[in-house]
């Protein structure tokens, strides 16, 4: 028994849609039953063994191959079970995940883990816009589950999250945490501009002052919470690159805001 | 329809060019060609005006070609296609009919010119909705006026004539001209002319959300510890608040297309705004848009597909995702393999995409390469009848023929082209 | 072409036929006599032991216009998940609580239902709602025009104009939106709300006009009257949702003073406000009011459980109800000095004791209003429940035991604040044939439609006489469309285009250099491309126009 491997026969030219393809709706099906799975390549369903060379028969675990930057939706949906992307995944990676576990070693595009809602989630290289973000057609951006990224994430980081948290090694870029409603950011590099505009609640968690908060925060001061070194040392635990986080840094400067909406929401930025 | 005489005057004439629906044009038609002879504005003016023998043939590969070869050479370019592009979309109801139709039988994908400024609306009222009006309302109702992002008048002309210098409206209890306020974005060059009390509170246009989110915590007192907000006195928003909580009818006026690329963070917070002023006193929003038939494709696809562009139809039946499918962006990663491209308002060439164009444009478009197909095409209300949305999107306007042209509509070429799918090459 | 439907079970009560066994001849779109034994039949289908009916006709349907498109735009979540794939024969699109133009047509057509009438089409949207019906297959459509909120006619009211002016303005209106009624929301009360008014009473005087609501009413059911339009008003009473609001509502049958008056999606108007909870069925005093006047009929709007999505001009009641959204989000409009929309996706709970109580409340309506041509089977679509429910609705009136056994499943205190448990009985099919056929056509003025006589468009419907009556209604075994058949055992075999119905009463063309005065002056579309011409609704030749006879104009 081994991983089932779907290596991408060659750069595609148009977009590769793989939603549906999850070990737990692989799980039971015959080789030949997998090839035969339609996926949507540009304006064309087509099967996937014509797009990928299949190997390995324990879909439990997913290994995908090749130039897969322009292969989207890998992930999504997904209940149990692994997935490893040996290179570059394409937008929406992880969306509307419940549970199980992606890895990206290379970098993932836009919407990754958007609408998830449980599982983890680690990206090795940097996320694009919108991780963690609301999608078309849903009401809430990540909703549980957990996100590591040890690069930078792009814009939009965590708009209207609901739940889960999202670790960032690296920076992130503008309006992160934008119309949040629950759920734990931390930014471990640079958070961009109006940072936690539109928070109704949750935590921005920031190793460093954001580039701008919007006037509409208020400072409510420094806070001793103690809380924090119990959350930083349950971090070392998630994923090694968090081992360096002093469970002794435990003081912060507090915002408070959206009061544009009258948001209790908080940015809390280590001292 | 009769055949457009040696001199024709049209009254109540639609112009179909910005979007605010202006219907009250006169226009003559001759000999020397179509022109507006009154309630025109520069860019009614310049988009009526037409040669009087306007005689353009398809083309292929730059070359003039018949209409059948030219239809035959585009079915084989589409048929051929594996991730077509219906792009552009500036036409009528019919128009959009054509293009959903071959767009759906082709499993293409689907985007208006305009499609980032639509879904920035579009983001808005299906994460949380909004309380609007339209431009009667506004015309007999509003007190207070606030532009938001800057001027809109450069892109809609008689904006301020027909909304703002009223002098009439219908309730007493309405000021002959409502109080303007412009808030973020640069002072508009020229104030207009009458209102005596407009307000001007600059700021970056990326600003403009965080400007409305410190103005609405000020409408809802609650305090803000910033003494200023994106360069505007806190004590300026605060008036603005009170203003606001009480004026009887307060409009918040945007142009999507006028904002940046997170403007639709910055029209929720004006929607927020909105309805938080609702809950004591009346106010509304209203967002403009319309050029180039950008409300009227929308409209058509959201009664045909139950979404808003742009669309995609790989599966067989319609489907939204506005991220992977905006034109724009399936060019710039070279995801899209054909495109079809239509501007049959304004004279504008397909964008530069190193992939076989079937281009449906207004003749005398200057392309930087020709198009594998070119077509030129009839402009509605000026070649030929049809239907677009105004700005408010509720009034849907009858548009005329005004003079006899040779020229197929849109709908004409897409619908030949359909017809001609599946027939091999040529 | 001639067709012979031989040997089924014939449900016609415009001809007083219940259950009996005839022949049915087909030809040119129509139905015809007995051609006598000599005639070339040339397609013979036999129907022994099936059911057969006329189209059915839903007489208030929410398909077309603004309010459903913003409905669509804010619900892309409602859609995903009920995709409808194109075939070689019919087109793509989606559902659920507002199916696209094409899906709407499909599945009505699939039902069994040959015409659909728009409710509220607001005058400056008439257009753009002609345009969704031109979208919207397999059905005759028709739309009710929108009035009582709009400027034009309150201000009539305020100086105090004679009724002929009205009679003109009401007319015109009909003709200019290319309507086949007129219908009323909220009277007064939209425009109320435009002056940030939150409640209208039927007594109230409103804001700037100072008209009241009654007075609404009275000059608009006398209008139709007098201009001698089949359909009588169509009224979306005062107060929708609040309970108590039984008393608007009887106030409203009065301020009829007689004429007659068709109250719409009643269920949502028969609340009173006894109970723990401050909130009762009053649904058998409506029902004998209903009883005592017959110049009284009403559509029930039933509610359904399950998510859907309201759409209505009533933005002061649905500004209200924003608070019970679900999703949370909403939308309100105020559009052109006319009326509005208000859009608040809803998901009707059995667990709730309000929604509960609602279901029930509709039920009531249906069982205890004795005369079955002036209750209308409806939703309210996508009010109350999206139009697919029907047929388990039709199950619920048909099948006590069923019923009994829904009303075991919703929340304890409402089963117990109903009588509908109490309630033994149980709708025939000719019963059923009044609701959804004979009675629409006759309250429409539709003369060759909703019966199957000699004459009629052959719009005719045949079922499997299943026990399980929502399985037959649900998959009808064919479908006539204009004496084609175009749905075989649920199946689109073939794609029709309805034709539009509109009435065209007379009037003096004088109001029109008024109105074309009114809208230089005020409004900022001009009279001429105000009004919308027939050939807009011809075009492209799939559209035709049907105007119905009105009686004669006697004011």
């Amino acid at each position: 028994m081994s991983a089932l491997v779907l290596e991408l026969r060659g750069p595609a030219p148009e977009r590769v849609d793989l939603r549906g393809v999850t070990p737990d709706r692989l799980e039971g099906l015959s080789a030949r039953a997998i090839g035969a799975i339609e996926v949507v390549a540009g304006a064309r369903r087509v099967p996937l063994e014509r797009l990928f060379a299949i190997s390995g028969d324990a879909p439990g675990e997913l290994v995908l191959r090749g130039a897969t930057a322009c292969v989207d939706g890998i992930g999504a949906g997904m209940r149990t079970g692994r997935i490893v992307v040996e290179g570059d995944a394409g937008d929406h990676v992880a969306q509307d995940m419940r549970g199980g576990e992606i890895v990206v070693r290379g970098n993932a595009g836009a919407y990754a883990a958007s609408g998830m809602r449980g599982g983890v989630l680690r990206i090795a290289g940097n996320a694009g816009d919108f991780l963690g973000a609301v999608h078309a057609g849903a009401r809430y951006g990540l909703r549980g589950g957990t996100v590591i990224v040890h690069g930078s994430a792009g814009e939009r980081v965590g708009e209207r999250q609901r739940r889960g948290q999202i670790l960032i090694r690296g920076d992130a870029g503008d309006w992160l945490g934008a119309r949040m409603v629950a759920g734990t950011v931390m930014v471990l590099g640079r958070a961009g501009r109006f940072a936690g505009f539109g928070m109704r609640r949750g935590s921005l968690l920031l190793a460093q002052p954001p580039a701008s908060l919007p006037g509409s925060f208020n400072e409510s001061g420094r806070h001793h919470l103690s809380f924090l070194s119990l959350y930083l040392r349950s971090l070392h635990a998630l994923d090694p690159a968090f081992a360096a986080l002093d469970p002794a840094r435990t003081t912060v400067r507090r915002f408070v805001g959206d009061r544009g909406c009258n948001g209790k929401g908080e940015v809390l930025v280590w001292l | 329809m009769s055949e457009a005489r040696p001199s024709q005057r049209h009254v109540n004439v639609v112009c179909p060019f910005c979007g605010l629906g202006c219907d009250d044009l006169e226009i003559a038609s001759d000999a020397r060609g179509v022109r507006v002879e009154a309630n025109g504005c520069p860019i009614s003016v310049s988009a009526f005006a037409r040669a009087a023998a306007e005689t353009a043939a398809p083309t292929i590969g730059g070359a003039p070609a018949a209409f059948a070869d030219a239809v035959a050479r585009a079915a084989d370019i589409l048929d051929r296609a594996r991730a077509p592009l219906l792009a552009g979309l500036g036409t009528d109801v019919a128009g959009m009919r054509a293009a959903l139709a071959l767009a759906e039988r082709l499993g293409a994908a689907l985007d208006h010119m305009n499609g980032a400024a639509l879904q920035r609306n579009a983001k808005v009222l299906r994460e949380t909705g909004w309380v609007t009006t339209t431009l009667s309302e506004v015309r007999n109702r509003a007190d207070v006026v606030v532009l938001l992002g800057g001027d809109v008048a450069a892109r809609f002309p008689r904006f301020y004539e027909r909304l703002i210098e009223r002098r009439d409206p219908l309730f007493p209890d309405t000021p002959a001209t409502p109080e303007l306020v412009f808030l973020g974005g640069a002072a508009p060059r020229d104030l207009p002319a009458s209102p005596s009390a407009a307000h001007v509170l600059p700021c970056a246009t990326d600003a403009l959300g965080e400007v409305l989110n410190a103005l609405r915590a000020l409408v809802g007192n609650r305090a803000l510890q910033a003494s200023a907000v994106a360069g505007i006195e806190r004590e300026a928003l605060r008036a603005l608040a009170e203003r606001l909580t009480g004026a009887r009818y307060a409009v918040f006026v945007w142009a999507a297309g006028l904002l940046d690329a997170h403007g639709d963070l910055a029209i929720d917070a004006a929607a927020q705004l909105v309805k938080e002023l609702n809950r004591t006193t009346r106010a509304a929003g209203l967002p403009l848009a319309g050029r180039n038939g950008d409300l009227t494709a929308n409209q058509v696809a959201l009664w045909q597909t139950g979404y808003p562009l742009p669309l995609r139809f790989a599966r067989g039946f319609p489907e939204h995702d506005p991220y992977r499918d905006s034109a724009e962006r399936l060019l710039a990663r070279g995801a899209a393999d054909a495109l079809v491209w239509i501007s049959a308002f304004e004279p504008l060439p397909p964008p530069a995409a190193d992939i076989p164009t079937v281009a449906l444009v207004r003749p005398g478009t200057q392309f930087a390469a020709p198009p594998a197909v070119g077509f030129p095409v009839a402009t509605p209300g000026v070649d030929h009848a049809g239907h677009v949305f105004r700005c408010d999107n509720v009034v849907a306007l009858p548009l005329r023929r005004l003079r006899a042209a040779e020229l197929p509509s849109v709908a004409e070429v897409l619908d030949a082209i359909a017809a001609r799918l599946g027939a091999g090459s040529c | 072409m001639l067709i012979r439907l031989a040997r089924g079970t014939v449900y016609d009560p415009a001809r007083g036929l219940d259950g009996v066994r005839r022949d049915i001849y087909v030809r040119d779109g129509r139905i015809v006599a007995d051609p006598g034994p000599g005639a070339t039949i040339d397609r013979d289908i036999d129907l022994d032991g099936a059911v057969v009916m006329a189209g059915a006709i839903d007489l208030h349907t929410h398909i077309a216009g603004g309010k459903l498109n913003l409905a669509r735009a804010m619900l892309p979540e409602d859609h995903r998940h009920d995709p409808l794939a194109r075939t070689g024969r019919t087109r793509s699109g989606t559902g659920h609580a507002v199916p696209s133009t094409f899906a709407t047509g499909y599945r009505y057509a699939q039902m069994g239902y040959t015409a659909c009438f728009e409710p509220a089409i607001v005058p400056a949207n008439a257009r753009h709602a002609h345009l969704e019906m031109g979208d919207t297959p397999m059905v005759d459509k028709g739309g009710y025009a929108l009035l009582g909120s709009d400027d034009f006619l309150l201000g009539l009211l305020a100086e105090g104009a004679e009724q002929p002016v009205i009679n003109d303005y009401v007319a015109w209106t009909l003709a200019a939106t290319q309507c086949i009624g007129i219908k009323v929301v909220n009277p007064g009360g939209i425009s109320a709300f435009k002056f940030n008014a939150r409640r209208l009473d039927l007594d109230e005087a409103s804001p700037h006009y100072g008209v009241t609501p009654r007075r609404v009413i009275a000059a608009l059911t006398r209008a139709l009257e007098e201009l001698g339009v089949p359909h009588p008003l169509h009224v979306h009473t005062s107060n929708l949702g609040v309970p108590g609001n039984i008393a608007s509502t009887l106030a409203t049958m009065d301020a009829a003073e007689g004429r007659r008056i068709h109250l719409t999606h009643a269920q949502f108007h028969s609340y009173g406000t006894e109970g723990e909870r401050g909130f009762s069925s009053a649904a058998a005093r409506l029902a004998e009011a209903v009883n005592a006047h017959p110049n009284v009929s009403i559509d029930v709007g039933q509610i359904m459980f399950g998510q859907t999505v309201t759409a209505s001009a009533d933005t002061m009641r649905q500004y209200a109800n924003r608070r019970h959204a679900h999703p949370k989000k909403w939308l309100c409009m105020d559009i052109e000095c006319e009326a509005g929309c208000g859009v608040v996706p809803f998901r009707y709970r059995d667990r709730n004791f309000v929604n509960a109580l609602q279901w029930a409340i509709g039920l009531e309506l249906f069982l205890l209003v004795k005369d079955p041509w002036r209750v209308f089977l409806t939703t309210d679509h996508p009010n109350g429940a999206p139009f697919h429910t029907y047929p388990q609705l039709i199950r619920l009136l048909m099948d006590r035991g069923y019923r009994r056994r829904a009303l075991e499943a919703i929340h304890p205190d409402a089963q117990k604040a109903s009588v509908v448990g109490a309630l033994e009985r149980e709708y025939s099919l000719y019963e059923i044939a009044i609701l959804t056929r004979a009675g629409p056509a006759r309250i429409l003025g539709l003369t060759d439609r909703g019966h199957l006589g000699e004459g009629a468009r052959a719009d005719i419907t045949v079922y499997d006489d299943h026990p399980d009556r929502e399985r037959m209604f649900r998959t009808p075994r064919y479908v006539f469309k204009d004496g084609r058949l175009v749905v075989e055992n649920g199946e689109i075999v073939d794609v029709a285009w309805g034709a539009t119905h509109v009435v065209r009463p007379e009037y003096d063309r004088s109001i029109e250099r008024r109105l074309a005065a009114y809208f230089e002056r005020y409004r900022t579309v001009r009279l001429p491309n105000f009004a919308i011409a027939d050939d807009e609704i011809a075009a492209d030749g799939r559209g035709r126009l049907i105007v119905e006879p009105c009686g004669r104009r006697s004011a």
